[in-house]
């Protein structure tokens, strides 16, 4: 069990390549942190530093009290589990599960104890003595978990592990690993491209993008105060809506304004605003799918915040529906109850719940805090 | 017929000679490579070079192996005298003569009749091609290895390898260890160990880079699970019924599950480069020349790739047939516009546009953008380098100057040869 602290971490390939610029992290001993971003964005990178597969350039690194910059990957009681599931085909579950122990020199009776150990947590005691063919995508999956598990790191590192199922299966290994960490009770650094995967898994959520930890929260912060459009923009589905406008200023109110959209802001965020100092600039309307409401409570609540819609397509989701509809020239998506049936062309009036909407500067795309108490928060 | 090793004669004419009865000692001694090999090499073409009777090898002991001394090495243990007949045997001899000149006919005897191991010669002609490729000398590399069978008259025994198959270089990231220069040996016993786990992978000897030569066999007709072709942006290839290129995939296919294995058994960092299918024994010069190409090509234009196989992207193949001074023709003309060198961003900017058939839209999407943000920058690249790349020529040429400016700077920096 162990703290993983990272500490300005920078990593540089020859010519000039930046992988990850200065990170800054600090994980809790049997804490969950996911690392969600794009490809690309330099997740793997930072989890193969933390593995020590990759050199560090600058930076240090610590493993508990440890600073393990320079210490090998073996000497770093760390597992790695990967998207392929590295098992051998011509062994059985359980020599596949025992390899990794017999390299290091470990007793028989040891191996034999944590192999059997590791199969009762995992529930594959009854597949010990089959071979990887025999054994289905999501037990395969178990079996690298069980490799992982029989060394009893200090960290788990899971690279990507769900990659290679499908998604039904996905779903159910991802409530596995969830349940595995909760019974084993060791820090896991989880690696994903898949944002439902993030929110449903980390304790707390680091979302990069271009080496830079954009955000690091739990996965409800991050996804009701993301602190700029990428964040906004990557966490959640459908994406949350932009809208490009601009804040005008009258009398004392203060409106957003696109074509074809003109919405009174709250008075309780006109403090903040100011202080962004983005009254009477370009910038965007952040709002989510299911924050566009067509029902007349809501359209009571916000009368001020009303947008004419026609709807383009409605994808019927069983429980609900994805209207697209254009509003303006731009199209968004609104989430609504599957009781209204929309056809195209319909002409739809949505309530912008005001509360939930985000405002971004345009220009350095950075979330405006709802109240200056919150921006006194984040800063 | 019985076939003796090549010690044998030397051996009974000695233990005639002088009337003594020596023991066979059996023991594994992992092959060698680089200055070593040489100066194997060396002593093998030259039996009168100093006979190191019963003192410490000249070369002093090879890495991983404590206790490597060379054929003709003598070395007394209690009242034992053992002599090195081969690299894995040896011979202990009760009651020898005193006399170091006897000891020195032995040497002499044993030295003129061992010929450096066939693993020694491959790993070292692979090196020497690497070298070679490394100077840009393509036409050196393509004759060394060319020349390679008939300079040393090797002879692969016929089972040694299973045909058909590729020769693989996989280099080693140490990380932290990297200083060191060389894997330590319980390093390399863990990625031996690892390595044995794969039936269709024949480790064939080490490098000091630290590097693997190895052999994968590439049986056609055993089915691939979960194989998948990389196909590229640069022209990589459609699966095609062609034996050869299903070979490749399979080739492929192994040196990733051992890569993988080496990544979290023996939490080793590996990325490997593969050459041709190879369907004789007699073509090895072939698999090796273009295992060789295959590596520089890794090197140049694909230094992220954990496995590079030769052939999979005809168009860097092309490229890298082009001498330096025609790339450096062509980096000339294309800075005529404005500077080529693009920061991260641009760079990403690029290769999205490229991803995305150059719609805007798309590629905005891809790249997590605003449009109005990628179109900025966009207009930064155009007004940096002269090309916009939103029509199709600019787009291609500013990415092909971004792959040439790469490698002619790795080259112009002086990176390291393999």
């Amino acid at each position: 069990m162990a703290r993983v602290q990272l500490n300005s971490i920078w990593k540089r390939y020859s010519g000039d390549v930046v992988a990850v610029k200065d990170f800054n992290l600090d994980i809790q001993d049997k804490e969950f942190v996911v690392f969600v971003g794009p490809s690309g964005c330099g997740k793997t990178t930072t989890l193969r530093m933390i593995a020590g597969l990759e050199d560090i350039s600058s930076g240090d690194l610590y493993i508990g009290e440890r600073r393990v910059n320079d210490v090998a990957p073996k000497d770093r009681d760390i597992a790695m589990v990967f998207q392929n599931y590295a098992l051998y085909p011509h062994m059985t579950v359980y020599q596949n599960m025992a390899f990794g122990l017999k390299l290091r020199k470990l007793p028989k009776s040891e191996i034999d104890q944590r192999v059997r150990e590791a199969a009762q947590i995992l529930d594959i005691e009854h597949l010990l003595d089959r071979k990887p063919k025999a054994l289905s995508g999501g037990q395969r999956q178990r079996v690298a978990l069980g490799r992982a598990i029989v060394r009893e790191p200090q960290v788990f590192l899971m690279d990507e592990p769900l990659s290679n199922l499908d998604a039904k299966l996905r779903v159910q290994m991802r409530a596995e690993i969830r349940k595995l960490h909760q019974r084993i009770q060791t820090t896991v650094i989880y690696v994903t491209h898949d944002q439902t995967e993030a929110m449903t898994m980390g304790d707390r959520i680091v979302v990069m993008r271009d080496g830079v930890i954009q955000q690091v929260d739990t996965p409800q912060q991050v996804y009701n105060f993301p602190v700029n459009m990428f964040v906004a923009g990557f966490i959640g589905s459908p994406a949350m809506n932009f809208i490009k406008g601009e804040l005008v200023q009258e009398s004392d109110a203060v409106f957003f304004r696109a074509p074809q959209v003109n919405i009174r802001l709250q008075e309780g965020r006109y403090a903040a605003l100011r202080q962004a100092g983005v009254i009477g600039k370009e910038v965007v309307l952040g709002v989510r799918p299911e924050d566009l409401h067509n029902e007349e409570m809501y359209l009571n609540t916000y009368p001020d915040a009303v947008l004419n819609a026609r709807v383009e397509v409605a994808e019927n989701m069983g429980s609900e529906v994805y209207a697209h509809v254009n509003v303006g020239g731009q199209t968004i998506i609104s989430r609504v109850n599957s009781r209204y049936h929309l056809t195209p062309g319909e002409e739809l009036k949505l309530a912008v719940d005001l509360n939930k909407a985000h405002i971004f500067d345009a220009a350095s795309e950075v979330a405006v805090p709802h109240s200056t108490a919150e921006a006194v928060a984040a800063k | 017929m019985q076939v003796h090793p090549p010690w044998r004669e030397a051996l009974d004419a000695f233990t005639r000679a002088f009337g003594v009865s020596p023991r066979i000692v059996d023991g594994p001694c992992q092959p060698r490579v680089g200055a070593a090999v040489a100066a194997d090499l060396a002593a093998a073409s030259d039996p009168l070079r100093s006979a190191d009777l019963g003192g410490a090898p000249p070369h002093g002991p090879g890495i991983g192996c404590a206790a490597r001394r060379e054929p003709g090495a003598w070395w007394c243990e209690g009242d034992l005298w053992f002599v090195q007949l081969d690299w894995d045997t040896s011979a202990a001899f009760p009651g020898l003569p005193a006399d170091p000149a006897v000891r020195s006919l032995l040497s002499l005897a044993l030295r003129g009749s061992v010929q450096p191991r066939w693993q020694e010669i491959l790993v070292q002609q692979a090196l020497n091609g690497l070298r070679a490729a490394a100077q840009g000398d393509w036409e050196r590399t393509r004759r060394t290895l060319a020349d390679a069978r008939d300079a040393v008259r090797i002879q692969i025994p016929t089972d040694a390898l299973r045909m058909p198959g590729a020769f693989v270089w996989v280099e080693f990231h140490l990380g932290a260890e990297q200083s060191v220069g060389t894997l330590r040996p319980e390093l390399r016993s863990l990625v031996e160990e690892v390595a044995e786990t794969s039936p269709d992978f024949r480790l064939i000897g080490w490098a000091e880079t630290p590097a693997v030569l190895g052999f994968v066999t590439a049986d056609a007709s055993a089915a691939v699970d979960g194989d998948e072709t990389e196909v590229d942006s640069d022209g990589g290839p459609s699966p095609e019924n062609d034996e050869r290129m299903i070979g490749t995939i399979r080739v492929r296919s192994v040196v990733q599950q051992l890569l993988a294995a080496l990544e979290s058994d023996a939490l080793l960092a590996a990325q490997a480069s593969v050459g041709r299918v190879v369907d004789r024994l007699e073509t090895w010069p072939d698999g090796l020349c273009t295992l060789v190409d295959a590596c520089c090509q890794h090197v140049r234009f694909a230094p992220g790739r954990s496995v590079f196989a030769w052939g999979e992207r005809p168009l860097l193949q092309l490229l890298a047939g082009i001498g330096n001074e025609r790339v450096a023709a062509f980096l000339q003309a294309a800075r005529r516009r404005g500077a080529l060198t693009l920061d991260p961003d641009m760079a990403e900017t690029l290769q999205g546009m490229l991803q995305a058939n150059l719609n805007i839209s798309e590629a905005a999407r891809l790249l997590y953008l605003h449009r109005n943000t990628l179109m900025n920058r966009i207009e930064r690249i155009r007004m940096q380098t002269g090309y916009d790349v939103r029509q199709f020529d600019d787009a291609l040429l500013l990415w092909l100057a971004q792959l040439l400016a790469r490698s002619d700077s790795d080259r112009l920096s002086g990176r390291p040869a393999p």
